[in-house]
């Protein structure tokens, strides 16, 4: 494997084993896209073929059809542990900002349930300056409210504990950008959802709620064009995402309030 | 492709992420839709785009017109990719500038030649000496100000030249840059406004001059234990060979438990592996099962890593501790300790330090690895961060 993927993949690993090792009881979030299917084999990477941590899907009941099959493929070959955390759809339209609120309602329930000390989350720094923002390890407060203002340090290898906090989110994707997952996908022959390829001229680049999310123009049916196509592309990965729009701080305003 | 983290560093206001904003638009590493959605989102809050804003992406901090938290973006090379790793300049915002720092393999220092040399100048270039980043160049920023004089370069130059020279920065090796990152001079082409100035441009520079961090793997063997996993009838013990080269069959010396036990297998998910050099996670298992968990350090017989409850070095004050009881990580381990020296302490400021930890770990003085790095937290929280002598 090509040394700059190695290098990704096992800072990754020492981050999920942290996780292990510093928290009682982490979850992961799974959209069943590219990134959260990457960081599940990541994990079975990391914990030699299982899968310590749960899994959790926040459904509305409105992701693709395809979403489903290939959510269900996986937890039954990967034997994953499936926690659905049902989301409030909104019947009459819905837009970025709601459907990015209503998922970290969802959360904040699941947590308390649960009792989850650290959720798993699969962001990238790559995807939007806000997310640039993160640290690997980053704790939320009591409301779920992340107070950027004031994140801890992070040295080396070493974090703070997070006495005050209702969980922490954990980041071990922050260093790859989309290229180095597809590569990654590619190397290691990782199931992907077929939402991702194209057919009649269209593919998904990045995949939310059916109604949110829309297509791009393009003839990338297979893994290498989809690689060729996003090493050229002038495009932002989640153009086609309505709640990912940098205009009027979006993304800012859902991430204080307990989005990912 | 291969990517080698650089930090800017330097007083707030001096043009670190202009700078930054300078090389992406200029090498095209930031895609044209990003670029014009910054730039609608400043038309829609009535400000001038500005190159800055391609990394502060808080709201605040575009308001504010100040980089509050650090941030890394990748640069595009012709042969290789940099990951330009924005901090604040600002003395109150300091861990968020540790935080961006640490594991830098280059630092560029940035100053703003209409100021010259400001306390945070001098605070991060300390601080990138105690982080241990050896390659440093300086970015002489703001020349369009000056008209691109040299006279005034030099003289900044010069005085620029004493203060690394205290701190210990090799003036032979260093390059000092006469850059406008506002007009793009010298950044990627070198300028024709400076005609006086021999030197590569500042891309140039990075592409031919700056080194590619070195691999530890030509280091004495450490194995950093992180965890214990049970797999059937096995016990696995996990972590990371931080440094040399870990051999199936082969000898090692837990420190500090002071064990000898031979590796039986070295595994990760993919199977069984014949040897795992620095920087690979796996699992081990041992021909005796010895009571070895976190915090151990897993050794090669002939060069063997220190022991002791005693620490000292050269430490950073993010906070001043609330008591003389702290706790000192290093590695992957954790232990009480008391803090001896120095008597009186001032956040923001770096001293020298001893610690008489409450058991023994296993470290290694004046080492680039992280075990002769520490922090110390108080109420669990970072309030330091040191090298270890």
């Amino acid at each position: 494997m090509d040394f700059h993927l190695q290098q990704l993949e096992q800072k990754s690993i020492y981050i999920l084993r942290e996780t292990k090792a510093r928290f009682k009881n982490p979850a992961m979030l799974w959209s069943m896209g590219k990134d959260s299917t990457l960081m599940l084999y990541l994990c079975k990477r990391a914990f030699f073929g299982k899968l310590p941590f749960p899994a959790i899907h926040l459904d509305s009941g409105h992701d693709f059809p395809e979403s489903y099959q290939f959510r269900d493929k996986i937890v039954k070959e990967w034997g994953v542990n499936l926690i659905i955390g049902k989301v409030k759809h909104e019947k009459d339209g819905i837009s970025g900002t709601t459907e990015g609120l209503n998922k970290a309602e969802a959360l904040r329930k699941l947590l308390a349930e649960y009792k989850f000390d650290a959720l798993v989350v699969s962001i990238r720094r790559d995807e939007h300056g806000i997310r640039a923002k993160e640290r690997y390890f980053s704790p939320r407060d009591k409301d779920f409210h992340w107070n950027f203002k004031n994140q801890p340090p992070e040295i080396f290898n070493y974090i703070s504990e997070f006495k005050d906090a209702s969980h922490v989110r954990v980041h071990p994707l922050l260093h790859w950008t989309e290229l180095d997952v597809w590569e990654y996908t590619r190397e290691k022959n990782i199931p992907f959802n077929s939402l991702y390829l194209a057919k009649n001229g269209k593919r998904y680049r990045s995949l939310g709620y059916k109604e949110v999310t829309h297509p791009i123009s393009s003839n990338a049916d297979t893994i290498d064009k989809i690689i060729e196509e996003v090493k050229t592309s002038q495009i932002e990965e989640r153009s086609g995402r309505a709640m990912e729009k940098e205009k009027e701080y979006v993304m800012e305003r859902l991430r204080q309030l307990g989005y990912f | 492709m291969q990517e080698i983290p650089v930090v800017l560093i330097g007083h707030k206001d001096h043009g670190k992420s202009t700078l930054i904003g300078r090389l992406l638009l200029d090498t095209k590493s930031i895609k044209e839709s990003r670029i014009k959605e910054i730039k609608e989102v400043d038309e829609s809050d009535g400000k001038q785009f500005e190159l800055a804003h391609l990394v502060d992406s808080f709201y605040q901090e575009r308001e504010r017109e100040m980089t509050m938290d650090t941030t890394r973006v990748l640069l595009k090379g012709k042969k290789r990719n940099y990951q330009l790793i924005d901090v604040p300049g600002h003395a109150e915002l300091i861990s968020n500038m540790l935080t961006g720092a640490a594991g830098a393999e280059g630092a560029l220092l940035v100053v703003d030649i209409t100021e010259g040399i400001k306390p945070q100048t001098i605070r991060h270039l300390e601080i990138a000496k105690l982080l241990g980043i050896e390659q440093l160049a300086v970015v002489v920023n703001k020349m369009d100000k000056i008209f691109y004089q040299e006279k005034k370069f030099e003289e900044t130059t010069e005085k620029l030249r004493e203060i690394l020279n205290k701190i210990g920065y090799s003036l032979k090796d260093t390059y000092f840059f006469p850059v406008s990152a506002w007009e793009g001079e010298n950044v990627i082409k070198k300028s024709k406004r400076m005609t006086w100035y021999q030197g590569p441009s500042l891309m140039e520079f990075l592409e031919s001059e700056v080194k590619e961090p070195v691999s530890f793997e030509n280091l004495p063997l450490r194995f950093l234990v992180q965890d214990k996993y049970s797999e059937g009838q096995d016990e696995i013990l996990v972590g990371r060979v931080e440094s040399g080269i870990l051999k199936t069959r082969q000898e090692i010396l837990f420190l500090p438990e002071n064990k000898k036990v031979r590796i039986i297998s070295i595994r990760d998910s993919e199977g069984e592996l014949k040897e795992a050099a620095a920087g690979q996670n796996i699992g081990i298992t041992l021909s005796k099962n010895f009571n070895i968990s976190r915090g151990a350090v897993g050794s090669c017989l002939d060069s063997v890593p220190k022991v002791s409850d005693h620490l000292s070095g050269e430490i950073f004050w993010i906070d001043s501790p609330s008591r003389k009881d702290l706790v000192c990580e290093c590695g992957t381990s954790q232990v009480k300790g008391e803090l001896q020296e120095p008597k009186e302490i001032k956040a923001g400021e770096e001293s020298f330090y001893r610690v008489k930890l409450e058991k023994p770990i296993a470290f290694d003085p004046r080492n680039k690895t992280i075990l002769g790095k520490l922090v110390l937290k108080d109420k669990g929280k970072i309030i330091a961060v040191g090298n270890i002598l």
